[in-house]
């Protein structure tokens, strides 16, 4: 008992100084930046709907990049996925497949956009290879732990039968996890279309390149627009997304 | 610790044991043996039940036979009636029967039969006309003939054992090996299930 609080007394004083340190006790400067959220929130309104038009055309093309990222994503991810998984491909190559996706997923979705704005220019197509590639490391992983979940004794009996690999994939490894499979690709979709609205700020195409002008503009009432619109978009996407889901989902 | 000694012939006579385990030991992490100095030998042709308490090495075993678990010392044979046994000649059925849960009663039992079929048209799901008429009479051979489009999630236990059962006759096996085989039938179907390993020969 007496170790306990101990601990949380010494876990608080940590806390209490990093948030010193970042500035959290700066009374001044608190002040000061609670000013300027007041009259940013005020310049805010009321939104600009002039610009709704054109703002609709880039927000259809956030989700074409975000659709199109997650299915090239997604077509990956799937042998990628059986590779890194121990009970399918053994030890060595699912090390080595393990090893490569890690170093994927250590780049953020945003600065594979930046490499691929380099690399091809400005525009949608940097963009959807930036969410394809970010969505190949996170798909993969969560593909290899979902068929090293399919129950042991379930390959054990068909390996029996003397079934060859690429069918045993086919007919037991990818029905039994289906569910997973499906799940993780939706929310892979959910998770690109918010981060897609950002990728514009790099040049990396989308409505996120209208938000990064409007800020540098302080055209604000516009930006509020910009911002409403993609919060309606993604609301639709998330509940449209779920009831596919639904549908698609078996119990068992 | 389980003791098991299969009915015994002569030694010269070698090729009709079907299984043959000499000295097994197995431990699953070096020290605590679970299977202490194990002779089984199986004649061909005979049918021959495991028993001891849970816990006594049942399954671990069947996964030594089944080539799933390697023995720490001791022999494995497993024969066929022409010398040596390819491995989809052995029938599994382990104790949570290992079925694909969201495929057709059928389709699991098609699964026995893919070491026979080719690889072109069964990704693609289509498999030869007379493998499922075999599948189907398999099915109707153990009393589901009539669930077989179900998925097997929607089955009963009993149900799905029925399937497993399927599943390992349509390998046409000269060995099942069948782990816990009557422990989610009443005790009249187990009766019954327990009669037929003669039928199925
Ligand atoms: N991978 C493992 N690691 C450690 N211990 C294990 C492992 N597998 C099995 N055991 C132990 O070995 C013993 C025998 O297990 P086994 O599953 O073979 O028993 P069983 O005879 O099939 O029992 P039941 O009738 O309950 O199915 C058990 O005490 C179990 O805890
Ligand atoms: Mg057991």
């Amino acid at each position: 008992m007496k170790n306990g609080l101990l601990h949380t007394v010494i876990l608080s004083g940590i806390i209490l100084y990093l948030a010193h340190s970042i500035g959290f006790f700066d009374l001044d400067k608190l002040a000061a930046g609670s000013k300027n959220l007041i009259t940013f929130t005020h310049d805010l309104f009321p939104p600009d709907f002039s610009v709704t038009e054109p703002l609709l055309y880039s927000i259809f093309e956030t989700i074409q990049m975000a659709l199109l990222g997650t299915v090239l994503g997604f077509i990956a991810a799937l042998p990628l996925g059986l590779l890194g998984a121990r009970n399918i491909s053994g030890i060595g190559i699912s090390a080595a497949a393990r090893l490569i996706l890690g170093g994927i997923r250590t780049i953020p979705a945003l600065l594979w956009a930046i490499i691929f704005v380099v690399a091809f220019g400005l525009g949608p197509l940097p963009g959807t290879l930036g969410l394809a590639i970010y969505s190949v490391g996170y798909l993969s992983k969560l593909y290899y732990e979902a068929f090293e979940a399919v129950y042991q004794e379930v390959i054990e009996a068909v390996r029996a039968t003397g079934i060859s690999r690429l069918k045993e994939i086919r007919f037991v490894v990818l029905p039994e996890s289906m569910n997973h499979i499906l799940s993780q690709l939706f929310f892979m979709f959910e998770y690109n279309v918010r981060s897609s609205a950002i990728l514009g700020f790099v040049g990396a195409g989308g409505i996120g390149f209208y938000m990064i002008s409007y800020i540098q503009l302080f055209q604000y009432q516009r930006l509020t627009t910009a911002v409403l619109l993609t919060l309606a978009v993604v609301l639709v996407i998330d509940l449209a997304s779920a009831r596919i889901r639904d549908r698609f989902l078996t119990t068992s | 610790m389980i003791q098991a000694t299969g009915s015994q012939k002569s030694w010269d006579d070698m090729e009709e044991f079907a299984v043959e385990l000499c000295s097994v030991w197995y431990s699953p992490n070096g020290d605590h043996h679970i299977l202490k100095n194990i002779d089984l030998k199986i004649k061909r042709g005979t049918c021959l039940a495991l028993i001891g308490p849970s816990g006594s090495g049942k399954t671990t075993l069947f996964k030594i036979i089944t080539r799933f678990l390697k023995p720490c010392s001791g022999s494995v044979i497993v024969r066929g009636s022409c010398g040596s046994l390819e491995k989809n000649k052995v029938g599994y059925i382990p104790q949570q029967l290992g079925l694909v849960r969201s495929l057709t009663a059928l389709e699991n039992v098609l699964i026995g039969a893919h070491s026979r079929i080719g690889l072109a048209g069964t990704l693609l799901g289509v498999f030869p006309k007379k493998e499922v008429e075999l599948a189907a009479k398999y099915l109707n051979m153990v009393g589901i003939g009539h669930k077989a489009a179900k998925k097997v999630y929607t089955l009963s236990g009993g149900e799905r054992q029925r399937v497993a059962i399927a599943r390992a006759l349509m390998q046409q096996p000269e060995i099942i090996l069948a782990d816990e085989f009557v422990s989610n039938l009443d005790i009249i179907t187990a009766r019954e299930i327990l009669a037929e390993p003669r039928s199925w020969r």
